[in-house]
C-alpha cells in the first residue's frame, strides 16, 4: 500500500516537474541549419522537438521557424542563437533566447491572464518584449537594433539604461558606446524629436512643439494610458 | 566471392555516412568557426563570395579562380593573408555592381571602394580600407550585404 501510494506520488511530481518545460518545436527549415544539444553540431530538420540549452546556428542561405510556448521566431541567416529557457505553468509564461550574432524575429503570443516573460538577450543588451512583434539583430560593428514591429519592448543595458519602445521605432546599441543610441537620433535637430510614435501628423507635432517639454509628458498613448516619453534606464545581460 | 561482396557493402556504407552530414556541415561549421577568429583571411572572404554565387566550395586555388571568372578578382593572391576592409570592400562593390562613386570608376582603389562601402552602410565610416577584420566583423558585412542584394528578405 504504501509503495503504490509512494509511486503514485512519485510519478505525480515528476509529470508536475516536467510539464514546466514547455515544448520547443521546429516549424520550418531552409537551407543550411544546424543545431548543438552537447559538442556536436547536427543538421535541424522540421518538426524536431528541441531542448532548453540548444544552439542553432544558420548558413549563407539558412533560414528556421520555431515555436516556443506558443510564440513563434524566425532565424535569419548568419545567425546562432541559445534556447536558455522556455519554461510554461499556470498563470505564467517564460522564454530567454541569447542571440549571439546575427537576427531574429520574435512574434509574442500573448493570452490573458497569463503573465508573459519574453527576453532577448545580446552581449550589450537585453530586449524584454511587452508587445507583440520585434526584430533583434546583434552585431560586434553596429550593436544590438531592436525594431518594435508591434506593441512595445523594455531594452536593458549594461550601462543600467533602460528604454521602452514602442510603435514602428528602434532601438539601437553600439558596441563601443555608454548610452543607447537617440529614439530619433537621425533627426538633424534633436529640440524637435517627437517621443512616442514618430508617425505623427505635422499638427500634433506644432501641438508638441507649441507646449513644450511639458506638453511632450502630457501625451498619452490612447491604447495602454502611458505616457509616451522615454525612460532611459541600462543594464546589460549577457548570459553567459 | 562473399569477402568481396562484404568488402563492397562495408565500403559503400562508408561512402554514404561521409557524404550525408558532409555538405551541411561544412558551411555552418565554416561560419561558426569564423565568428570565433579575431582576424579574418582572404581565403575567408573567398568561401563567403563563392557560397552567395551559389557554387560549391572547393580549395582555396579553385574558389580563386571561380571568382577571377566572375570577375570578382582580378588575380591571385595568398589564402592566409589577412583580410583588410579595402580588399573586402573591393569585392564587394563588384559583387553587388555598386556604381556611386566617380572615385572608384576612375582608380578601382581600395579606398574608394571601402567608403562607397560606408556610404551604403555595410560599414562603419571611421576607419581606413588597410584595417583588418574579425571573423564575426565579416560575418556581420557578408549579411548586411546579403539583406543589401536581396532587399533585406
Amino acid at each position: 500500500m504504501f509503495i503504490r501510494i509512494a509511486s503514485i506520488t512519485t510519478i505525480f511530481l515528476f509529470i508536475l516537474v516536467s510539464s514546466s518545460v514547455a515544448k520547443i518545436t521546429v516549424k520550418s527549415v531552409k537551407g543550411k541549419v544546424s543545431f548543438k544539444k552537447g559538442r556536436v553540431w547536427k543538421p535541424l530538420q522540421s518538426g524536431m522537438s528541441l531542448k532548453e540549452g540548444t544552439k542553432i546556428s544558420t548558413g549563407i542561405r539558412g533560414r528556421a521557424v520555431v515555436k516556443l510556448n506558443g510564440h513563434v521566431m524566425r532565424i535569419r541567416p548568419l545567425t546562432m542563437i541559445k534556447l536558455y529557457e522556455n519554461k510554461s505553468t499556470t498563470g505564467r509564461s517564460s522564454t530567454r533566447i541569447g542571440l549571439r550574432r546575427g537576427s531574429i524575429r520574435a512574434k509574442i503570443n500573448r493570452r490573458r491572464n497569463v503573465r508573459t516573460v519574453f527576453k532577448i538577450s545580446t552581449p550589450v543588451a537585453t530586449s524584454s518584449v511587452r508587445g507583440t512583434e520585434e526584430e533583434v539583430s546583434y552585431g560586434p560593428g553596429k550593436g544590438m537594433q531592436v525594431d518594435v514591429i508591434e506593441g512595445r519592448i523594455e531594452a536593458e543595458t549594461i550601462n543600467g539604461t533602460r528604454k521602452f519602445v514602442q510603435g514602428r521605432s528602434k532601438f539601437k546599441f553600439g558596441t563601443d558606446g555608454t548610452k543607447p543610441d537617440s529614439l530619433v537620433g537621425d533627426l538633424a535637430d534633436g529640440s524637435k524629436n517627437p517621443l512616442g510614435d514618430p508617425n505623427i501628423i505635422e499638427d500634433e507635432k506644432d501641438g508638441l512643439a507649441a507646449s513644450g517639454n511639458d506638453g511632450i509628458g502630457g501625451v498619452d498613448d490612447p491604447a495602454t494610458g502611458l505616457p509616451t516619453r522615454t525612460r532611459v534606464n541600462v543594464t546589460i545581460d549577457w548570459p553567459e | 566471392m562473399r569477402i568481396i561482396l562484404l568488402t563492397v557493402i562495408v565500403v559503400f556504407l562508408n561512402m554514404n555516412l561521409y557524404s550525408q552530414g558532409n555538405e551541411s556541415f561544412n558551411e555552418v561549421e565554416f561560419v561558426n568557426k569564423l565568428g570565433d577568429k579575431k582576424v579574418a583571411t582572404v581565403g575567408d572572404a573567398y568561401t563567403f563570395f563563392v557560397l552567395l554565387s551559389k557554387k560549391s566550395h572547393k580549395t582555396f586555388l579553385k574558389n580563386q579562380k571561380k571568382l577571377i571568372d566572375l570577375k570578382l578578382i582580378d588575380s591571385s593572391t595568398k589564402e592566409d593573408k589577412v583580410l583588410s576592409k579595402g580588399f573586402l570592400s573591393s569585392i564587394i562593390v563588384r559583387y553587388l555592381k555598386l556604381n556611386d562613386s566617380l572615385m572608384y570608376k576612375i582608380t578601382g582603389a581600395d579606398r574608394y571602394a571601402f567608403r562607397l562601402c560606408a556610404s551604403n552602410g555595410l560599414m562603419k565610416h571611421n576607419g581606413s580600407e588597410y584595417d583588418k577584420i574579425s571573423g564575426s566583423e565579416l560575418i556581420e558585412i557578408i549579411s548586411s550585404m546579403s539583406d543589401n542584394k536581396d532587399g533585406g528578405k
